[in-house]
């Protein structure tokens, strides 16, 4: 794992999309077709929407484990 | 006893018991792969430990602590799936294909996050805590620290954008 490019389109709208789910609990239904129609669109599209969800998932799990058990990196 | 010898006594013991020391890991644990992983664990740990303490039975204390470290790990991954449970109850991914066990967070990315997390301020870190975790706004963000919203924003923003560059290259 290593440094992401900054300037990948597809990156970056794999993670509006991420993160506009976590700000629109539950989407809109035309959203939610819009979604699926990109992520079916390209299976590229796929697999950065599943990684990108991947470090979100990742992410929340860092700071629950820290507030959990209180060790880690993230405690100081 | 001085420290070195107490370090040999217990590499010993460790290694002279290795084998009872894993069948104890995986008695809790449930299986032999995360049985490795706490012995790892273990032995590291009481290495380290014995700088600071005086063992009387080395043989005792690796036990306690393979035993203290499985049972962690245990409450670990049952929290997980804890975790997992409720994070997928009524937030469906809108992708025929994904289910929470495509949604499968290795230790090394777990890892890289916690470092990428750590290394952010302690304030954008807390604001981050509360719009990911709470699931707080980031105007009652705003609120909550004192701070102003567009501030919020930006703090928000780079915790994000410090985690868009956890990416994997080989995986996309």
């Amino acid at each position: 794992m290593g440094r992401a490019d900054r300037n990948d389109p597809r990156w970056n709208v794999a993670w509006d999309w991420v993160i506009r789910q976590h700000e629109q609990q539950p989407l809109t239904e035309s959203a939610r077709a819009e979604l699926t129609q990109w992520l079916k669109a390209d299976p590229a599209n796929f697999e950065n929407y599943q990684q990108a969800h991947r470090i979100w998932q990742a992410a929340a799990l860092a700071l629950w484990l820290a507030t959990k058990f209180s060790s880690g990196p993230l405690v100081n | 006893v001085s420290n070195d010898r107490q370090r040999q006594d217990l590499q010993a013991a460790f290694i002279e018991h290795r084998h009872r020391l894993r069948q104890a890991a995986q008695r809790i644990v449930g299986n032999r792969h995360l049985a490795e992983d706490v012995l790892q664990s273990a032995y590291l740990r009481i290495t380290d430990a014995s700088v600071h303490l005086a063992i009387q039975q080395p043989v005792s204390y690796c036990f306690q602590v393979v035993r203290h470290l499985a049972i962690d790990q245990s409450r670990r991954r049952a929290l997980e799936a804890q975790f997992f449970a409720a994070e997928f109850e009524g937030h469906a991914v809108p992708a025929p294909q994904t289910s929470p066990e495509r949604t499968v967070i290795d230790g090394q990315l777990l890892a890289l996050i916690e470092e990428t997390l750590a290394r952010l301020p302690a304030r954008t870190r807390q604001a981050f805590i509360l719009y990911r975790i709470d699931g707080m706004t980031q105007r009652a963000i705003a609120e909550q620290l004192g701070v102003s919203p567009t501030l919020v924003n930006f703090m928000i923003k780079d915790a994000i954008e410090a985690l868009k560059q956890c990416r994997d290259p080989t995986e996309s």
